[in-house]
């Protein structure tokens, strides 16, 4: 590194840091950073995080069917910093495994810049990061060598017979960790405050859906009675069959509904059972909830997702 | 990301400032209603008020968490702050609690009962 990059190194072990992941890559990142962007496409899209204030990182990618040009990319983003400030100075990475890129320092923030090529994924990697307060070479270092690739999401759809082949996936964001079954796709994730849905839908079978939810400020507006919750989620017009249950060591509800559909759609095999189950996560303070829409003939139970909750703060 | 889109500064430095006119109309369980009078217009006063019933002032009834970040706003306490406490209070995380503290003081700032003070005009006047 240069005498002219203002660095402001801490000491990274003393950082709280949280894990996410999403779209088959996990990283780590200091756990005041909060994902506030998030797209759910596969072949192109971005991940945003910040800090109480500002914008601290953005992970994106793009299928790319061959290799591209590292050096050239690079090479076009320093030109691009140069042409927005043309006092900054630029230090190379080194030592962040497969990681290639740069540390900008200049007038506006300092930003470190780094791409990558999975050539098992085809995909194109980079990481942005902001440095408002002056480049932290250790953050740095422990967001990038956290990088690491997992089981990749399902396309939205396959064959039935391409399931095999596949692996359970893994997401851990917005206060969920959910493993789900090896060819269900992530369809929609809808987030609002305290209230965090995760659609997934089996790719060989559009018939097979899946929510996760998340609801937080449960102290406001929970009053205990999860099969009363379950009921309103499913319509109160709704006949619900009622269990209870141990779930992730709590105890839980699980409701059993037919979804309101036409007499044609019946008859022709598509109207679909739903099952709910819901549960308080005390150590996150949130009531976790998982609803599997599927056909009578091919049930899903939502015990084929594995769920937890992890406190936000 | 050349162009660093998401910067908080502006909220979270500003501190919501009550209205001198809101008064506190009644007190229940889980809230409070709050209200603050209507700006006097040549239509509703008299003589015509003789005759119709309009009304004088605007009530807004705050629920629970309403309740709270209302409970927080004494001129004095910047935003920063109440988003910190009312995440703390709820186990919700920073930005979960600014976007609920934010609605409810649009909310209240739309009808009146509220303003939002800038740092930098605060520190003019000082």
């Amino acid at each position: 590194m240069t005498d002219q990059h203002r660095t402001n190194d801490t000491d990274a072990a003393a950082t709280e840091w949280r894990e996410v992941v999403w779209m088959g890559m996990r990283f780590r990142t200091p756990s005041d950073w909060e994902i506030v962007s998030h797209s759910t496409r596969l072949a192109r899209g971005r991940l945003v995080l910040i800090d109480r204030r500002r914008q601290r990182l953005q992970l994106s990618w793009a299928h790319c069917d061959s290799r591209p040009d590292l050096k050239r990319a690079i090479s076009d983003y320093r030109d691009r910093d140069r042409q927005d400030d043309p006092d900054c100075t630029f230090a190379n990475l080194a030592g962040q495994a497969g990681w290639r890129g740069f540390a900008r320092s200049g007038e506006s923030d300092d930003l470190t810049r780094a791409g990558r090529y999975l050539h098992k994924r085809n995909l194109w990697v980079e990481m942005t990061i902001a440095w408002p307060a002056g480049r932290d070479a250790n953050v740095e270092r422990r967001v990038l060598d956290s990088f690491k690739t997992v089981a990749a999401p399902s396309p939205t759809v396959i064959e039935a017979d391409d399931v095999e082949a596949m692996s359970p996936t893994h997401w851990r964001v917005f206060g969920l960790d959910i493993v789900a079954p090896a060819g269900w796709a992530l369809t929609a994730a809808t987030v609002k405050p305290a209230d965090v849905a995760i659609e997934f839908a089996a790719a060989w079978d559009p018939y097979r859906t899946a929510t996760v939810r998340r609801l937080g400020m449960i102290d406001s507006w929970f009053k205990g009675d999860a099969r009363g919750f379950l009921q309103k989620q499913a319509g109160y017009d709704v006949e619900c069959r009622f269990h209870s249950g141990m779930w992730s060591n709590f105890t839980a509800a699980l409701a059993v509904s037919v979804e309101p559909a036409t007499r044609f759609k019946r008859l022709t095999g598509r109207g679909r059972t739903r099952r709910d189950i819901a549960w308080v996560d005390e150590r996150a303070h949130a009531l976790l909830c998982a609803t599997t829409w599927s056909r009578d003939a091919d049930p899903v139970e939502p015990d084929e997702f594995e769920i937890h909750g992890y406190l936000l703060r | 990301m050349s162009e660093l889109t998401h910067n908080f500064d502006d909220l979270l430095d500003s501190v919501p400032t009550p209205s001198d006119a809101t008064e506190e109309h009644s007190a229940y369980a889980d809230g409070r209603v709050l209200r603050v009078p209507l700006a006097r217009r040549w239509y509703n006063g008299k003589p015509f008020s003789w005759l119709l019933p309009f009304r004088q002032h605007r009530s807004l009834r705050l629920d629970g968490p309403g309740n709270e970040v209302w409970g927080m706003c004494d001129g004095q306490t910047t935003m920063e702050a109440i988003i910190d406490r009312f995440s703390l209070a709820h186990h919700i995380s920073f930005h979960e609690a600014r976007i609920a503290v934010a609605q409810y003081v649009r909310v209240l700032t739309r009808n009146g009962l509220l303003a939002l003070v800038g740092a930098a005009a605060d520190g003019e006047a000082e």
